[in-house]
């Protein structure tokens, strides 16, 4: 049998090895060297590595963090004010009893301070549009119930934010344009500023009764209207 | 040194005369050449240039003898690494490295012979002859035109011959490998090996003879 050994002659390898003494030339490796590197595919280093998981856990965690603010702001408006037990059903219509010119004072100044609010954005068309009215007296909201128009379902809840969210940014002498009808004394407590909203009732004045009341509702957000509680 | 290397890249080859077991230590830390170039397929450029100091100067002398001529020989080189970079991504460990390696260059340096039709064989390469400090000037005399004979006669070879001589004594590849490489049977690749020795010997023995 034979061999690759029998094939081969050590003399003439001995031979060949020691002529064979020629390297490549240093520019020539250095030339094909920088080929390679550039050719090969760009790896991550340590750092780098980390730094597109890391770009999206940022991003994951801002964006829980965001919407955990935004849902812990919207739970702290509702819950500032008590939620009514009691939701109402209010009809606008053409025929409306709300005084034009004070509905739109009112849906003025609440646009101007609150237009920002995601609460009233997160209110429906319709309800937008009855947002003036919110603010209206509660005997003239039930008198308006029983009517068969257009029908705009809002809540206390809403009524009562809007309220507070007045409240919060009004100045001083906006909420003293609302009220003007009662003194000061009258405005001490909301029992006396109610009264004095009674009787400006009884003599007739609802409009002015009516302002009387939005004031007091916006000053104490917290009282209830005898005849809300009926 | 070019022997060093070469009992290195091929280990499982006995034809060396130095003892194969003396490099053992140095085979089992340095990496396999097939697990650098799949490191340098994942981006490791330092694996790449491992390999490529590793087999630089054998595939180089290839084909400098091959060609010879220097700057042809720069060229198809160049263009040898430069597949073998290109290759990366296809690159599958089923054969031997040096197999691949040399298969590259073998046909490079046939599209080179096929691109330039006079392919000119006749340019004096000067090795540079190094001999050893404790010969006598004599031996030393006769080692050095043992050599140069050695040399000339290599170029007088038939191409086939010459190219399964020196993928034999550069690359270190069997009988198998050398006919993969330069696309024949075993049996053929055997025999160029042969007579390609027993021609070499003959011109290294030629003046003894005479005398």
């Amino acid at each position: 049998m034979t061999t690759e050994a029998n094939n081969s002659d050590p003399r003439v390898s001995e031979a060949y090895r020691s002529s064979a003494t020629e390297t490549t030339p240093p520019e020539l490796d250095e030339t094909i060297l920088k080929m390679a590197a550039s050719s090969a595919p760009r790896r991550y280093g340590l750092t780098q590595g980390w730094l597109r998981p890391l770009a999206w856990a940022a991003t994951i965690g801002l964006s829980l963090a965001f919407i955990l603010e935004i849902s812990q702001y919207q739970n702290v408006t509702v819950l500032s004010d008590p939620i009514p037990e009691k939701v109402e059903q209010r009809v606008t219509s053409d025929n409306t009893a709300v005084a034009p010119e004070d509905a739109d004072v009112v849906s003025r100044k609440l646009n101007k301070h609150t237009g920002a609010s995601s609460a009233a954005k997160a209110l429906p068309p319709r309800a937008e549009k009855a947002a003036p009215t919110a603010m209206d007296s509660a005997p003239q909201r039930q008198s308006f119930a029983s009517d068969g128009a257009s029908l705009v379902t809002e809540s206390e809840e809403q009524v009562r934010m809007r309220a507070s969210e007045a409240r919060l940014t009004a100045s001083p002498a906006e909420k003293k344009a609302l009220a003007e009808h009662c003194d000061d004394d009258a405005r001490t407590t909301a029992e006396s500023w109610y009264a004095c909203v009674e009787d400006l009732k009884a003599k007739g004045l609802n409009d002015a009764a009516r302002k009387e009341l939005d004031a007091l509702l916006i000053e104490f957000p917290d009282f209830r209207e005898p005849d809300m509680d009926r | 040194m070019a022997a060093n290397a070469r009992t290195i890249t091929n280990g499982a080859t006995t034809l060396c005369s130095e003892p194969v077991l003396a490099y053992i230590p140095a085979m089992v830390h340095t990496p396999k050449d097939s697990a650098l170039m799949l490191r340098y397929k994942d981006g490791d450029v330092a694996a790449f240039e491992i390999l490529y100091r590793r087999h630089k100067d054998a595939i180089y002398r290839y084909l400098l003898r091959l060609c010879g001529h220097r700057d042809a020989a720069e060229d198809i080189f160049q263009e040898v690494w430069g597949k073998i970079v290109n290759a990366r991504e296809s690159y599958r460990p089923t054969a031997k490295f040096t197999t691949f390696l040399y298969r590259v260059a073998h046909n490079c340096f046939i599209d080179h012979i096929r691109r330039n039709k006079r392919h000119s064989n006749n340019t004096a390469l000067d090795p540079e002859f190094h001999s050893d400090p404790g010969e006598t000037l004599e031996i030393s005399t006769e080692r050095s035109l043992a050599r140069e004979r050695l040399i000339l006669a290599l170029k007088t070879l038939p191409e086939e011959q010459r190219d399964a001589f020196l993928l034999h004594e550069e690359g270190g590849l069997s009988f198998d490998q050398i006919a993969i490489v330069t696309g024949c049977n075993r049996e053929t690749a055997k025999s160029r090996l042969r007579y390609a020795v027993k021609k070499l010997r003959r011109a290294i023995d030629e003046p003894a003879e005479q005398s």
